[in-house]
């Protein structure tokens, strides 16, 4: 099977790369955006007749949600021209597409893990490119799989593991927002997922199904934030403050927690505990420090 | 300052005794349940003349929310008409009143940590019985404090943390809700905050405030039920599932989360982190039941 993975030096794209090695059975195909811009059809098409590609796995995202309000087009050139243009072409070649989504899509304002059926509507621009990336996909890829994730952490790119160990590291204390809860996403666990279902997927099957996928457990950022200094042994002192005394320029969900039954159902997967998959998470990053 | 608490035997009244020889400045005086039933108007009013009671703590409360649904009667015997009572007498002895409130009476589908003056909305009998009870003392009591708290636990009575160390200790793994979240509260740091209120209040002046009071973070039942676990070292594994895999008689809300600015910023108190504070808990508990 040949694997072509787009926004490879991304957080979930760098987890790909360190867990191909596992899959020797599998030839994988690693594509940055320096590489290949997701948006140029022609390119992508170029790419995935070279490597004969049977699985296409999109990392790549525009992910800012705070960039997407100041510079709506650049999201919206990855997020959704980019996904329709990887549907089109994955139509194209008859190739299986796996595509990463976000909590982000819905408008954080239920008080229940959202389900996959659950109506999308967020306020966001990033989001909203999302979205309709989601759409497209839905619409003219053949065969695919879309999986939003939760709050995303590796010890790859920017994410909030790695700025808390940052800012543990420079301050006595840290003020951090607990009035906005969800589940935390180790990019370690949630590509070890993918792997494990595309080794499941049958070949001969069209798939046309989203997915949540998100560790066991929910946490505020201010318990998260609590759960790393204590991890990392960091004498950082985390204060809780509310939302509303820390301007940010996107809109941030209230609720963000993802029912993940649906994916630990039909592909028979086990998830970890936010908590253990922090731990090891933690003690990677600062290894690799 | 004369102290009457009745409910002592529940798991506020029995924190309010541990603790009482630490404010030897004062007198407390205890009524069980059985000593003094709250809804009896002739003998709470006796209690407190008898007491010459300046500030009385309500801790009697019936907090069933299935039996509440089975014999509603019961509880707003004790929640509405208790907590009515208990206010008219405040009011004849002109005594403070503290009383002790619920997450149970908003309805559970707010996405972000419920303030004190978001509007209350319960669903099932129990959060209407407590509602009511707020409302007459709101209406009756001279002086008071109505303290709304999350999800109690303490070495005492029945609760989630000595439920979940039983079973723990039976079985080899357990299947705990994982999509209903709220803030645990340790009923020691409560107690504690309201002996921090006591000693700063003034009794010449009138209060009519209602707080939320949690200890700071938050979980769902099953990070609850994960970290009793280890903090107790029981090899149970602790399964999630959804909450409709687990039929339950009375309403249970999917949100309780408090915001509990207000109380820390009228009256300057810091409230621990729910793990530190369970941390403690477990400890206690296990000193206790050797």
């Amino acid at each position: 099977m040949n694997i072509m993975v787009t926004g490879s030096e991304g957080q979930l794209g760098s987890e790909f790369r360190a867990m191909a090695c596992a899959y020797p059975q599998w030839n994988f195909f690693f594509f940055s955006h320096n590489d290949l811009d997701i948006s140029e059809e022609v390119r992508v098409d170029e790419a995935i007749q070279k490597c004969r590609c049977d699985v296409v796995v999109n990392c790549a995202a525009f992910t800012s949600v705070d960039g997407a309000e100041a510079d709506p087009a650049k999201s919206f050139r990855v997020n959704r021209d980019g996904a329709g243009a990887l549907a089109r072409c994955a139509k194209e070649r008859g190739v299986f597409l796996v595509h990463f989504s976000t909590y982000n899509v819905f408008d954080g304002l239920s008080p229940m893990p959202y389900r996959e059926t659950d109506k999308a509507s967020s306020h966001g621009l990033n989001a909203q490119a999302k979205l309709a990336g989601e759409d497209l996909i839905r619409t003219i890829a053949p065969s695919f799989l879309i999986i939003r994730a939760g709050w995303l952490y590796s010890p790859f790119g920017e994410n909030f593991v790695k700025t808390m160990l940052r800012l543990g590291r420079e301050r006595d204390s840290l003020d951090v927002v607990s009035d906005r809860i969800g589940s935390p996403a180790y990019a370690a666990d949630m590509v070890d997922a993918v792997l494990t279902i595309l080794a499941k997927a049958d070949p001969g099957k069209t798939y046309a199904a989203t997915y949540h996928y998100a560790n066991e457990g929910v946490c505020s950022w201010y318990d998260f934030a609590i759960a790393i200094m204590k991890l990392a042994n960091l004498p950082c002192h985390i204060l809780p403050i509310e939302s509303s005394s820390f301007t940010v320029k996107g809109p941030r969900a209230f609720y963000s927690v993802l029912n993940n039954n649906s994916i630990k159902r039909d592909w028979g997967l086990d998830i970890p505990y936010w908590h253990d998959s922090l731990s090891k998470a933690v003690e990677r990053i600062l290894m690799l420090s | 300052m004369n102290i009457m608490i009745t409910g002592s035997e529940g798991q506020l009244g029995s924190e309010f005794r541990a603790m009482a020889c630490a404010y030897p400045q004062w007198n407390f005086f205890f009524y069980s349940h059985q000593a003094l039933d709250i809804s009896e108007e002739l003998k709470v009013d006796k209690a407190m003349r008898q007491c010459r009671c300046d500030v009385v703590l309500n801790c009697a409360a019936f907090t069933s929310v299935d039996k509440a649904e089975s014999s509603p009667d019961l509880s707003f015997r004790v929640n509405r008409d208790g907590a009515g009572v208990l206010a008219q007498s405040a009011r004849k002895n002109g005594a403070l009143l503290i009383q002790f409130s619920t997450f149970g009476v908003f309805d559970g589908m707010a996405p972000r940590p419920y303030r004190e003056d978001d509007d209350a909305e319960p669903k099932g009998f129990y959060g209407k019985a407590k509602l009511a009870g707020e409302n007459l003392i709101r209406t009756i009591a001279p002086s008071y404090l109505i303290i709304r708290i999350g999800w109690l636990f303490s070495p005492f009575g029945e609760n989630f943390v000595k439920k979940i160390l039983s079973l723990g200790q039976e079985r080899t793994s357990l299947g705990v809700v994982s999509d209903r979240v709220g803030s645990p509260v340790y009923a020691a740091d409560l107690v504690s905050a309201v002996m921090s209120i006591l000693v700063m209040v003034d009794l010449q002046r009138t209060y009519s405030a209602t707080y939320h009071y949690a200890n700071e973070g938050v979980c769902s039942w099953y990070d609850f039920a994960i970290a009793i676990m280890k903090l107790a070292k029981l090899p149970c594994r602790i399964l999630p599932i959804e909450s409709n895999a687990f039929p339950v008689f009375g309403p249970r809300p999917w949100y309780s989360v408090l915001n509990n600015n207000a109380i820390k910023r009228d009256w300057g108190i810091t409230i621990p982190y729910w793990q530190d504070s369970l941390a403690l808990a477990v400890i206690r508990m296990q000193a206790l039941s050797l």
